[in-house]
């Protein structure tokens, strides 16, 4: 009790000299003041006044200045706006002209629908070939293609190649795919193609890691194996470093297509004078193809590839059909030639490897195919038909030094296909030098020992390839 | 009967509804076309992306071979990032077309193209190959290499994501913020140490500098390549010798595939030599786009050497 008076004398005490000494102070700070209407007077009231006015004049400056941030930023977003809405209406308008809009799809398509690209191959030949064929010892223009290629909508494209050499133009091919078939990786094409049949046999010759489609390849399908119709693809993953991809097709024209140096079918086009392997179809009878392959990723660049393709001709009739129409101008030898429902099979399995160092392009590319041919041969009317199994393949490897050179070498042998106990054998160093990407050189020797017409000889070929405006291949699968 | 059956079957439904509610999203599978917009999207995408760069980084762009492995990851992919102004023209294509898938397509959701906002620089004027065999149209495809443009890829890729998962805005936005404050820093750091070299000269060995020139006040006197896409000549080296000559270059910079060529020209310019990546790398593990700016830095700075002091 006596503690808690103590404590409240003390605060009071202590409350009461705060106050004094507050008031001392006060007394300290304030000077006299001024008579009224003194010039001291007028002055502190004109600096009062000074101070008010400023105050006015920043709180407005503030308020403005606010209101000019707010109508800069209002400017700028319109003007944001304004420019994002120009860019969009000029990539609308320039989709509309140039098909942008399609996005990039190889050098040049973006910009044109359909693409257009033109691909010219020279080369000079020197042959010592006793029974020259028309191509040795000059220059040939093997061809002058002209590619285009379009979108039609979204899920279909469309693809036509035309041919020209010194004699003739010829539409190779002319299709349209159709993706989304069924299955989102499935497509369907129609028209006339290159059959999927193995790995070179539909790749045109100008796209060849050498010059010639393999003599295996000419003698049993006549090099490309081309057909009007139709073809289904589909693909599927093989866990997360695989896939397999399959085709199957119908066609009621399919032939082979050769434009060849060296081999077999050298110095002729089959649609002059060599016999349509697979002739004419009629619309009862189609001839029919597939192909099944699998690849996988192997190492850090390597790829390994096999598949097998089948093509099945069950009825060859159009050597019938031309013999007859030739009859009455040959006369009765032609029609001892003809053939009616003649079967033809051919089989191939392929098998390959590439590991390209993606620094510098440099790497190698191995391939080899193996082919069975099973044709039924002779004059059907007379009961004279023969079955003949032939059996060829070829192989090659290529080496890149870097994005330019590079050095293969391949080899070719085969059974005649009518005649298994005839060989052909060939084999060839082939030195390519890419200009840039577009313009290729190629230097070629081969030596041929052909014992279907007995005899061997040497070739050295020099290709000069360009590429003009657009041009791909898809993938190489 | 009828009755005793309705409480377990309710119990059940409600069980599977909050089951799947509770499920977390699954993660968007990323595919971009090479590193440096792979580790972009890892920073911005964070724990709602899984990323995958086709290329390693090592690749000359127009040179991609296709894998079956490439094609299966695209396959399974939600979205697709490429830095576009047709770097990956080769590949990328056929590549689609082939893989057919529709999330993927241009113009849809999954297809990004990271250039889509940026500034482009035309350096090959015309549209014709008489300007050389690698021209790009649409502008220099090398933007990677300025890391001003790479922040508008980046809202790009950014917006791109948000589009494809609204739900998660914040979460994007905030790890854009974060990736673009550690590119700040850097900036900083790469600013200062690029000071003493403004002005200096230096010869390139393909189209492929210009963004980080003007970036960081650096001049390209002259390219190996005489023109985009050609193979150097000795004809044109030569002439690139006296170039270095009266424009005082001190540093050639080439792509590893160039190397040697980039030393013995060096040698004759009495210049220095860099090899550098047009690219981040991911052989193993991913090295991150700051990591290899960084190094470009270095490279350039140290290649300058002396001289900018």
């Amino acid at each position: 009790m006596h503690t808690k008076e103590s404590r409240t004398r003390a605060l009071a005490a202590l409350g009461l000299f705060t106050v004094l000494a507050a008031s001392a102070a006060r007394a300290q700070d304030q000077s006299p003041t001024p008579p009224k209407g003194s010039v001291e007077e007028l002055r502190r009231q004109f600096a009062h006044e000074l101070a008010d006015l400023r105050a006015d004049y920043e709180n407005r400056l503030q308020t403005m200045e606010g209101e000019i941030g707010r109508l800069r930023a209002e400017r700028d977003d319109a003007s944001a706006q304004g420019v994002s809405d120009a860019i969009d209406r000029i990539r609308s308008e320039l989709d509309d002209r140039v098909g942008l809009g399609l996005s990039q799809t190889t050098v040049f398509d973006n910009l044109f629908n359909p693409a257009f690209g033109v691909v010219s191959d020279l080369i000079l030949v020197a042959s010592g070939q006793d029974d020259s064929f028309s191509h040795a010892n000059r220059f040939v223009l093997r061809s002058v293609e002209v590619n285009i290629a379009g979108n039609i909508d979204p899920d279909t494209e469309y693809y036509a190649v035309l041919h020209a050499d010194e004699d003739e133009i010829e539409l190779e091919e002319a299709y349209l795919i159709r993706r989304d078939f069924f299955r989102e990786t499935a497509s369907l094409k129609a028209g006339r193609f290159n059959v999927d049949f193995g790995r070179v046999s539909p790749v045109h010759e100008h796209d060849l890691p050498f010059i010639d489609k393999p003599g295996v390849l000419q003698e049993y399908l006549g090099g490309s194996l081309r057909g009007t119709g139709l073809e289904y693809h589909d693909w599927f993953s093989l866990g997360d470093s695989g896939l397999l991809r399959f085709s199957a097709g119908i066609t009621n024209s399919p032939d082979g297509d050769a434009h060849v140096i060296v081999g077999p079918l050298a110095g002729e086009h089959h649609h002059e004078e060599e016999e349509e392997l697979f002739g004419e179809r009629g619309i009862d009878s189609f001839a029919f193809h597939g192909r099944v392959t699998a690849q996988w990723d192997v190492g850090l660049n390597g790829v390994f590839q096999i598949g097998a393709s089948v093509a099945w001709a069950p009825e060859v009739r159009s050597h019938l059909e031309d013999a007859h129409d030739h009859e009455e101008e040959k006369g009765a030898e032609d029609a001892e030639e003809a053939q009616s429902d003649l079967q033809k099979l051919v089989v191939g399995f392929d098998l390959g490897y590439r590991s390209i160092d993606p620094t510098d392009a440099s790497g190698f590319t191995f391939l080899a195919e193996f082919l069975i041919n099973a044709e039924e041969f002779g004059a059907e009317e007379e009961g004279k038909t023969d079955f003949e199994t032939a059996f060829g393949f070829y192989a090659y490897v290529d080496y890149a030094f870097n994005r330019e050179w590079a050095l293969g070498v391949s080899v070719d042998w085969f059974e005649h296909r009518l005649d298994a106990d005839r060989d052909w054998f060939d084999v060839g160093v082939f030195g390519t030098w890419k200009l840039n990407e577009f313009n290729r050189l190629r230097l070629e020797v081969r030596y041929v020992d052909d014992g279907i017409a007995d005899e061997s000889y040497w070739a050295a070929m020099l290709q000069w390839t360009v590429l003009i405006g657009s041009h791909g291949h898809g993938i190489d699968w | 009967m009828r009755n005793r059956m309705i409480a377990p079957i309710t119990l059940f439904l409600a069980l599977c509804f909050v089951s799947a509610a509770r499920l977390p999203a699954q993660k968007l599978q990323v595919v971009t076309t090479q590193p440096d917009l792979a580790d972009v999207v890892r920073a911005i995408g964070g724990d709602l992306v899984e990323v995958r760069s086709l290329t390693s980084g090592r690749e000359d762009l127009h040179l991609v071979t296709i894998r079956p492995s490439t094609l299966g990851a695209v396959r399974k992919a939600d979205v697709f990032v490429q830095l576009g102004l047709d770097a990956e023209h080769q590949w990328v294509p056929a590549m689609l077309g082939a893989v057919r898938n529709r999330k993927l397509r241009p113009g849809e959701a999954g297809f990004i193209n990271a250039s889509e906002d940026i500034d482009p620089i035309f350096t090959t004027p015309g549209r014709s190959r008489a300007e050389g065999a690698d021209i790009h149209p649409r502008g220099n495809p090398h933007w990677n290499l300025d890391p001003g443009r790479m922040r508008i890829a980046a809202h790009t890729i950014r917006d791109a994501l948000i589009k494809l998962r609204p739900a998660e805005r914040k979460a994007l936005e905030k790890n854009c913020a974060l990736w673009e404050e550690k590119l700040d820093a850097a900036m900083k750091r790469w600013e200062k140490a690029l000071a003493p070299c403004k002005g200096r000269t230096f010869i390139e060995e393909h189209d492929a500098w210009i963004y980080f020139a003007k970036r960081f006040g650096l001049e390209i006197a002259g390219r190996m390549e005489p023109k985009p896409g050609l193979n150097p000549t000795p004809k044109h080296l030569e002439s690139l010798v006296e170039t270095a000559r009266d424009r005082k270059v001190r540093l050639i910079v080439t792509r590893p595939a160039r190397g040697e060529l980039g030393r013995d020209l060096a040698a004759k310019c009495k210049a220095r030599s860099a090899v550098i990546d047009l690219s981040s790398h991911e052989i193993d593990e991913p090295e991150g786009y700051l990591v290899f700016m960084e190094k470009v830095v270095n490279a350039f700075a140290t290649g300058f050497g002396d001289d900018s002091k």
